[in-house]
């Protein structure tokens, strides 16, 4: 187990705009932190910065307080977990998982001691002879996890690991990767731009965006206290509503209120805004309802009764405190 | 019935000198003029006599040397080509292509010329190497392009997973890249097995010949003895074609690789 540290990470390619604009970033021993963004916002980028299969233009990347640039991804002592999951076609089960063991030289016994407690650790021992192509997808998964387990690494590293699962089985595999990491209580840095799964897993969240840090914070800060629009706008579906600050009474700038800190109201009351009804979509276990006011479009949560049609003129109320108000440039303003 | 005419057309074009050959093989010397022999002889096969099984031997040495080589040196080179980050791949790759291009009839001259100076002319070696570096550019084409259908993933893994990028290349994808290596290996072969100037120019000892030039070399001042010329041919055919059909569907499946998305 071991703190990773990035030290002004710059990474750029001849030719495009830098994938890494100094980045720095402390993840501790044990925990659990997520790279998220939308693709090109280099989190890939940076993770191959610590796994070793790519080398900074500039800066620093320390694992366990000692700096590891130039040493190779085995010298680093990391593993890593893939969204294609990356078996390898020709070796079976048991033969992916002792991989990794093999070339660190370890005795046999010792590789099929370690392979046995790894496959019971993941469920995957009845599979061990099978070749990845008679694996599900889920399968798939639990053995890449199962490849990175068993060599114990110092750090293990994620790249988007459940993106090409179906929702049930992410669902499914994003608790085990949660009660993994409180099992083993390893550092684990992940990559996703599924900012749901980065705010399920993760203990903090790094927000990058072309190549910069946007914010690093707890999921409840990050959600709560978006540094700037971009975050703001990436974490939550729906997503949060931003609007000139003159249609909620916030002289200047900008404002920002999450649908959920919307109470929609029958009746004209202190601080309602009165719109129309544009749409109510119900999930299941609420609705979404799009509010027209003025030239502006709110959605705002209620229940899952709400019963209001398009064009019926309804109320909405922001809940105090909720409002985010943010400067000419996007960045949040701190009152 | 139609379709039945096409096809027979299109196979006797393409067989229909093939069995000229056999035929010509088991037809008595005497009676090649004649529109139907009054028997059939293998006297011609039983004349090819030992010289002849030396130019085989000759040729299996060539075309195996030349397919060891090419492959050897040709995958790990497709492979870094495919997989690694340097510059000037591309350069190479044209680089390849561009060698390949040059007509063999123009190096033939100076090959010969480096081959002695080496110490390498009239010896089996000496064709080895020229032999490769006209098969070498195939071998690299075909080969960096199956190793760039493979995942970038699977390379990256097997990294983290602790190999150098040879250990990557010698246990995870020099196991997975047998449909193209086969493809390669038999070209390649075919190829060797083949080639006649090079062999000619600069082999002189004539226990050293190979099959082509065995044959080329048949005809006497005054006699053309068709009938062993024919049965040669026969004999030199034979292990391609059988070559081939055993590995007819990893051909085509190492030449159509990438071709389409699995």
């Amino acid at each position: 187990m071991a703190s990773v540290s990035l030290e002004r990470l710059r990474k750029s390619h001849p030719g495009a705009p830098d994938a890494l604009r100094e980045l720095s970033l402390e993840i501790e021993d044990g925990e659990f932190v997520s790279l998220v963004g939308p693709s090109g916002c280099g989190k890939s980028t940076t993770l191959n910065l610590i796994a070793g299969l790519d080398e900074p233009t500039s800066g620093m990347v320390r694992i366990g307080g000692a700096p590891v640039n130039g040493l190779s991804p085995a010298e680093r002592d990391v593993a890593m977990v893939f969204q294609s999951y990356a078996l390898y076609p020709h070796k079976d089960v048991r033969g992916n998982l002792a991989f990794p063991l093999q070339l660190a030289r370890l005795p046999r016994a010792e590789i099929d001691r370690r392979v046995a407690e790894t496959a019971g650790l993941l469920g995957i021992a009845p599979l061990l002879t099978r070749k990845p192509r008679e694996l599900s997808g889920g399968q798939r998964q639990r053995v890449a996890l199962g490849r990175a387990l068993v060599r114990k690494p110092r750090v293990f590293l994620f790249d988007e690991p459940l993106s090409n699962l179906d929702a049930g089985l992410r669902a499914q595999l994003r608790g085990e990767l949660k009660r993994l990491h409180a099992a083993l209580r390893a550092t684990f840095v992940y990559v996703t731009h599924d900012q749901a799964e980065a705010m399920t897993l993760s203990d903090r969240i790094a927000v990058l965006r072309t190549g910069e840090l946007q914010q690093v914070g707890a999921p409840r800060e990050i959600y709560d206290r978006p540094a700037n629009r971009f975050v703001a706008e990436f974490f939550g579906t729906p997503r949060i509503n931003v609007v000139p600050g003159r249609v909620l009474g916030v002289p200047g700038g900008e404002v920002g209120i999450r649908p959920e800190h919307l109470e929609i109201l029958a009746a004209p009351a202190a601080g309602a805004l009165e719109g129309t009804v544009e749409l109510a979509e119900l999930t299941g276990a609420e609705t979404w309802v799009t509010v027209t006011v003025g030239a502006e479009q709110l959605v705002a949560r209620a229940a899952a009764e709400f019963a209001a049609r398009p064009g019926e003129r309804i109320w909405v109320r922001p809940l105090p405190g909720r409002i985010l108000r943010f400067d000419a440039s996007g960045d949040l303003r701190r009152t | 019935m139609k379709r039945a005419l096409a096809v027979a057309a299109v196979l006797s074009f393409f067989l229909g000198p093939l069995a000229w050959q056999a035929l010509t093989s088991i037809w008595p010397e005497a009676e090649l003029t004649r529109p139907l022999p009054r028997s059939l002889t293998l006297s011609s096969y039983a004349g090819l006599g030992g010289t002849f099984a030396r130019a085989v031997l000759s040729s299996l040495v060539v075309a195996a040397g030349t397919t060891a080589v090419s492959l050897a040196v040709g995958a790990s080179a497709a492979f870094a080509i495919a997989k690694l980050d340097f510059p000037g791949r591309r350069l190479l790759l044209g680089g390849a292509l561009a060698i390949s291009m040059f007509p063999p009839i123009a190096t033939v001259g100076p090959l010969y010329l480096v081959l002695r100076a080496v110490g390498l002319r009239d010896s089996l070696a000496g064709l080895v190497l020229p032999y490769t570096t006209f098969a070498l550019p195939l071998t690299l084409w075909l080969l960096t392009s199956f190793f760039q259908e493979l995942p970038d993933e699977l390379y990256r893994a097997a990294r983290v997973d602790g190999c150098t990028p040879w250990q990557a290349f010698l246990h995870v994808f020099l196991p997975l890249s047998w449909p193209a290596l086969a493809t390669s290996a038999i070209l390649v072969f075919i190829f060797s097995w083949n080639e006649l100037l090079y062999a000619l120019t600069f082999l002189s000892t004539p226990t050293k010949r190979t099959v082509p030039v065995a044959i080329a070399l048949f005809a006497g001042e005054h006699v053309e003895p068709w009938g062993q010329i024919a049965a040669a041919s026969v004999v030199a055919t034979l292990p391609l074609a059988i070559l081939t059909l055993l590995f007819q569907r990893r051909i085509v499946s190492g030449l159509t690789a990438g071709a389409v998305k699995e």
